[in-house]
């Protein structure tokens, strides 16, 4: 039975730092999404993402959009072109800033015909409008989808975390800052608690 | 050691006296340094092999549990499937006052040919393992023999707890309560639902040409003689015209009837909004056509189809018209008029689509097939992020 691929929940400053793409082996490679398994061993074929839409430019005259999204560690950057009409009519007419909710499969292309320099996007299916609230309760579960990842990457030695040690020698304790880092931009919203947050708390 | 495992061979081995099963034992475990379970496949097999044919033990199909053993079986021809290979002559399911069976018989043993309602001796045919299940294989050495007598399976069929239900095309009986009923996807189907014990729910289905009495919602059932059936990974039952319900006045506690996912929206599918059903069989109509009865005046309806995804799994979720209702504030009348004012029914969807993509959810419902039911739906709510952040920093240090 056909199974949908999750959306996995990435913070931005992960997706930017990581690279490796791939399609599935045993799948036709016409009808393979393709995936990105990040630094923390994300195996992402989709992603969901609640940020701040800051920015969106129109590339050329094609109707093709380029735009960013927010989260509290960066951004990502995401295209959408003629095959993604309902996300680009509503980039079209999005307001600059807003939160916005976006599901989008992985996209990449290679920088100047440069093989060794292949940049990552998304390649939004849907966009809708958000609020703080639900951009906040993204932030939280993306912390903890992370920090679940990092245990796991650590004492576990399932395919998808030990292929993503291997190619990337992956610095937990990077990641272990980048989602406290988001953590506590919450904290300053919410003004509820100051207690600092250290690195030792989390694991 | 030896003294105890050679007990329980001998109940196996009637025929075979204990002794020589411990000295057989003796040499293999002793002498020969051969495992445990190997050695007991190795001993049924040697002393199977010499009480074959003509001292096969008469047994009740419960009393199947070791393979390669010889054994007679009175029994009666269920169900007959199709063969899946050449070399299989006849295949299905057997039945006896105490369960059922699946059974082989080999091309190249040349039996005669049985037919499904019938009973019959089988002599001398070889019980065996195929995927944890016990079978019986017919071979050349066996013999079959048409009963005038009917052997009485009714009462026969094994009494199963839902969560044991994982094969199809089993005879079973079950005692259960009726969680849910549907209205019936089509006319040849005479009541659909979800039934429940102590261990799980299953979809049920009784067609119409089967005549049962009807059962109602809420009540525990006996239900006797049901047979499986397989729907995707699913396993469903079917109510046959050999069922038998008899209301037990009881009242079974269901486990397992809701599940819960939190997440977030991440799409809204086809066939949600103001739909038309037919009104003749409550189908959902495409492009104005019933499958069944074809083009229908059809009647107005609401529904959401979407799915809920928590970023391990993307569960399709079902909301009936009371939900959307519930979540929305949207009422069917006022869905109509929208979309009558739009002149576009799919003004409806895009209200919809606008109010929940996106957003976080938690729901709870029964998973039947492919969607969650939607029971409950709420928002999902941050309280305190502070507290929020301590507890993750707890639940990780």
């Amino acid at each position: 039975m056909f199974k949908r691929e999750p959306a996995r929940r990435v913070f931005a400053q992960e997706f930017a730092e990581s690279n490796l793409t791939f399609k599935e082996v045993e799948v036709d490679p016409k009808f393979s999404p393709r995936f990105l398994l990040t630094q923390t061993g994300a195996k992402c074929g989709r992603l969901f993402i609640v940020g701040t839409l800051i920015e969106r430019d129109e590339v050329g005259s094609g109707g093709i959009y380029r735009a960013k999204v927010a989260d509290p560690t960066g951004s990502f950057p995401l295209f959408s072109g003629q095959f993604q009409k309902d996300a680009t009519q509503f980039l079209a007419s999005a307001e600059i800033p807003s939160f916005v909710a976006v599901v989008g499969k992985i996209g990449a292309y290679e920088a100047q015909g440069d093989e060794t320099d292949t940049r990552i996007f998304v390649r939004p299916e849907s966009f809708s409008t958000a609020d703080l609230k639900n951009r906040n309760i993204w932030v939280i579960d993306t912390a903890r989808q992370t920090l679940q990842r990092i245990k796991r990457m650590m004492d576990d030695d399932a395919e998808d975390a030990v292929r993503a040690r291997e190619h990337y020698k992956t610095d937990a304790e990077h990641y272990k800052k980048i989602v406290i880092k988001a953590l506590e931009s919450l904290r300053d919203e919410s003004e509820a608690q100051t207690t600092e947050v250290k690195i030792v708390d989390l694991m | 050691m030896i003294e105890k495992m050679a007990k329980e061979l001998h109940e196996q081995l009637p025929n075979i006296k204990v002794e020589e099963i411990a000295a057989r034992l003796e040499l293999l475990l002793n002498k020969y340094k051969v495992p445990e379970e190997e050695a007991k496949r190795s001993v049924l097999n040697f002393f199977g092999a010499k009480t074959s044919a003509a001292s096969a033990q008469p047994v009740k199909i419960k009393d199947i549990k070791v393979p390669k053993q010889w054994v007679t079986l009175r029994a009666k021809v269920l169900q007959l499937w199709t063969p899946n290979s050449d070399t299989i002559s006849q295949v299905g399911l057997l039945g006896d006052d105490t369960g059922t069976l699946k059974f082989v018989a080999w091309k190249r043993a040349a039996l005669p040919m049985m037919e499904e309602g019938k009973s019959y001796e089988f002599k001398s045919i070889v019980t065996d393992s195929f995927q944890n299940k016990f079978q019986v294989n017919m071979n050349k050495n066996s013999a079959i023999t048409l009963l005038k007598e009917e052997i009485s399976t009714r009462n026969g069929t094994t009494a199963v707890k839902i969560e044991e239900l994982d094969e199809e095309n089993k005879w079973v009986s079950l005692r259960a309560k009726v969680v849910q009923l549907w209205e019936p996807g089509s006319e040849s189907i005479s009541q659909v639902g979800l039934i429940g014990d102590e261990t799980g729910t299953v979809k049920f289905t009784a067609w119409a040409n089967s005549n049962l009495p009807k059962v109602e919602g809420g009540k525990c059932y006996e239900f006797h003689s049901v047979v499986t059936e397989r729907f995707g990974d699913r396993i469903n039952i079917k109510l046959t015209p050999n069922t038998k319900i008899a209301e037990t006045g009881e009242n079974i506690n269901v486990r397992g009837a809701v599940s819960e996912i939190n997440g977030a929206i991440v799409d809204i599918l086809p066939g949600s909004g103001l739909i038309k059903r037919c009104p003749a069989c409550n189908r959902a109509l495409m492009d104005g056509l019933c499958g069944e009865h074809g083009e229908v005046e059809g009647i107005e309806d609401l529904r959401i189809k979407a799915v809920i995804d928590d970023g391990e799994v993307a569960q399709d979720i079902l909301l009936n018209r009371d939900a959307v209702e519930r979540l929305t504030g949207m009422t069917l009348d006022g869905a109509k008029k929208a979309a009558a004012e739009a002149a576009d029914p799919g003004v409806v969807m895009d209200d919809i689509r606008k109010s929940m993509m996106g957003k976080y959810y938690a729901v709870s419902g029964p998973v039947v097939g492919r969607y969650l039911l939607v029971e409950t739906i709420n928002d999902m709510d941050i309280v305190d992020a502070g507290a929020v952040i301590n507890e993750i920093i707890q639940s990780t240090s």
